[in-house]
């Protein structure tokens, strides 16, 4: 029977942080990954506070020198073709993380993948956990193909897959940005010159929605289309046998910039699509679990934020399974990660919602005060641990804004709260559910 | 984060894709910035070119060993971003009071209890050990610092000349003092070094920002 202090399931962005910071505290770290390391993935743009974890785990230097594109900064392209000046990143991030790259996601998490086994991470690649182990309430490991492995600390980094929300049910849907995306990638298409050559350009769509334009190569750039589904699949509009390509192209015929840039462009990969646009797990953990990466959640893509919060909740969550292996309080240190994350997430979750308002455009923002600029600045470069109340009072002037998304506590603490015994250590609902019926 | 080498500055062939760099180097980013207006087809080479070509110049010679994943991005992309793309235009003064403005405000922070550049400047170039910036950086800090002043002397100067003797007033143009009279500080003293001043200048911020360690975000 295999036993660590730590289990990690999962070897993404997160995982391999996650993996890396806990094994970096000297804790025994067990990591597990379906595949044998080379593993398609969508996200392939980082933004400049991905360097802070990435420095913290050691691998920023090999990051590097990678041969990733460089991106500067973001543009915005309006539905007439016509771009946004950069928001270059340097000029509001002055300590030399402002330039981010754009990432091929099998070679950067390879190179994740790599660098956790490089700091003592024992990794089983090419496995699989089917399920948790659960004791008394606690979930003390995983079965991983067919054998179980016992942990102090589960961290469940399984991405899309998400374990712990098929398991407990855990997952929450966003209902206000069920969107849908199309995307390829081609070749031969048209950079912009000098820095701006390898920036992300967001370009609207008349029906609302929105192409990604990511050059993830010196050679290949990612172009996707973003909306609802009705816009994307028309009920009434047969789109033929190949439905993906065909929704695709309905969309790049209506923006200019796109077609101007991928005119004479080959296309080199199949059409993907994917639905699961916005969601969040009603807890962040339990006693014995933390959920990290796109297993915690996951927000709607439009500002390039999920490698960065996969980087930063798994570092952070590697960190928390380590102090409480070393003895410290447990649903205390959990409560301050749910937080912690739940508030990051809020903070960019409301500009996505502004971003699909009609009434919401960041030129109308800035033409009124100057100073949001640097507020979009520090959103796009990932800054979502500070205060925006100012900035989305303004925000609110032009559109409405959603209410906080409020999930992402502890399972045990809210299972604790209602046995009106703060004190005791219950066993949580949705674990003693997944237990019972094991 | 200091590089191995000095950056390479490649310019890509008119009319070939522009390649996407992996490593971002400062000369990508110069040209970038600060090459707007300038007009390298153009079949006499501009004031506008040759003044690029001298910043640009200048910047990787001080900034030799940094690449864009370093403070010198912020330094010379949004520090002193304005004061360098006034100097390519042609104003120098615009430049330097551009300069003071940025400079100042970051010596500010180093040397709260000064009262004028040239106090805190001189202050900077007087330090030793950990804070220290490069001597080059500290001399061209105080050199900017007496030329604002200078500026401001000279401006006033002239305030006063154009007041008392203006040709409306019964003299002369032309004459002592008047506003066409050639300036205690010429133009040729604003700006024939300014390009090099603005680069060592950005070799200052740079090491600020360094010293700073401003990383907003911790686990």
């Amino acid at each position: 029977m295999a036993t660590c202090d730590v289990l990690v399931i999962g070897g993404g962005p997160a995982g391999s942080t996650a993996a890396a910071a806990a094994a970096r505290r000297g804790v025994a770290v067990i990591q597990v990954e379906k595949t044998d390391g080379n593993r398609y993935h969508i996200g392939e743009s980082l933004i400049p506070f991905c360097a802070y974890p990435l420095r913290r785990i050691g691998v920023y230097d090999a990051v590097k020198v990678a041969g990733f594109p460089v991106k500067y900064g973001v543009q915005f392209v309006g539905t007439s073709g016509a771009a946004s000046r950069p928001f270059d990143f340097f000029q509001y991030l002055m300590d030399g993380s402002a330039v981010a790259w754009q990432v091929w996601r099998a070679d950067f998490d390879r190179l994740l993948l790599d660098h956790a086994r490089a700091q003592g991470v024992e990794q089983r690649r090419g496995a699989a956990a089917e399920r948790f182990l659960i004791d008394r309430g606690r979930v003390v490991g995983a079965v991983v193909d067919g054998q179980p492995i016992h942990a102090r600390m589960t961290i469940d980094c399984t991405g899309r897959d998400a374990l712990a929300l098929r398991s407990f049910a855990w997952r929450e849907r966003d209902p206000g940005l069920d969107r849908w995306a199309v995307w390829t990638y081609f070749t031969g298409h048209r950079l912009e010159s000098g820095i701006d050559a390898g920036n992300t350009f967001v370009c609207s769509l008349p029906c609302g929605g929105w192409f990604w334009w990511i050059p993830v190569g010196r050679d290949r750039v990612s172009v996707g289309a973003v909306a609802k589904r009705e816009s994307l699949f028309p009920a009434d509009l047969d789109l033929g046998e190949d439905r993906l390509a065909a929704a695709w192209q309905r969309q790049f015929a209506m923006q200019p910039w796109i077609r101007d840039h991928l005119s004479g462009a080959e296309r080199v990969e199949p059409f993907r699509s994917t639905n699961e646009y916005a969601y969040r797990a009603r807890y962040c953990g339990a006693p014995g679990l933390i959920l990290a990466g796109d297993a915690f959640g996951f927000l709607d893509p439009i500002f390039s934020s999920g490698v960065f919060l996969a980087l930063w909740s798994g570092e952070s969550a590697g960190h928390v399974a380590a102090d409480i292996v070393a003895g410290g309080a447990e649903l205390s240190r959990l409560d301050a990660y749910g937080s912690r994350l739940g508030n990051a997430i809020e903070s960019i979750r409301r500009l996505v919602y502004a971003f699909y308002e009609p009434t919401f455009a960041f030129s109308r923002i800035m033409a009124r005060d100057s100073d949001a600029r640097a507020d979009i600045s520090d959103l796009l470069n990932g800054n979502f641990a500070r205060d925006y109340q100012d900035f989305f009072r303004q925000v609110e002037d032009f559109c409405p804004l959603p209410a906080p998304f409020g999930h992402g506590l502890v399972a045990a603490r809210a299972a604790a709260a209602a046995a009106g015994d703060p004190q005791h250590q219950p066993v949580a609902q949705a674990t003693q559910h997944a237990e019972s019926s094991q | 984060m200091r590089a191995a080498s000095l950056p390479a500055g490649p310019q890509p062939a008119a009319g070939s894709q522009p390649a996407v760099e992996s490593i971002g180097t400062l000369a990508v980013l110069v040209d970038h910035l600060f090459a707007a207006y300038a007009d390298p087809d153009a079949g006499t080479r501009s004031d506008l070119t040759a003044r690029h070509e001298l910043l640009r110049a200048r910047i990787l010679h001080h900034l030799a060993g940094y690449d864009a994943h370093s403070c010198a991005t912020s330094a010379i992309g949004a520090v002193l971003d304005r004061a360098c793309l006034l100097y390519v235009l042609g104003f120098p003064e615009a430049s330097l009071r551009e300069c003071q403005a940025r400079l100042d405000a970051l010596l500010a922070v180093r040397h709260p209890g000064l009262g004028s550049f040239i106090e805190r400047a001189a202050a900077e170039a007087s330090l030793v050990g950990d804070r220290a910036i490069p001597p080059d950086a500290a001399s061209a800090l105080v050199i900017l610092a007496e030329r604002c002043a200078a500026l401001g002397a000279r401006d006033a100067a002239l305030g006063r000349s154009i007041l008392i003797e203006a040709p409306a007033q019964g003299r002369a143009s032309g004459g002592i003092g008047c506003a066409r009279a050639d300036s205690p500080t010429s133009r040729r003293k604003w700006n024939a070094d300014l390009h090099d001043l603005l680069a060592r200048g950005a070799v200052a911020v740079t090491r600020w920002l360094e010293q700073a360690n401003a990383e907003p975000l911790r686990v």
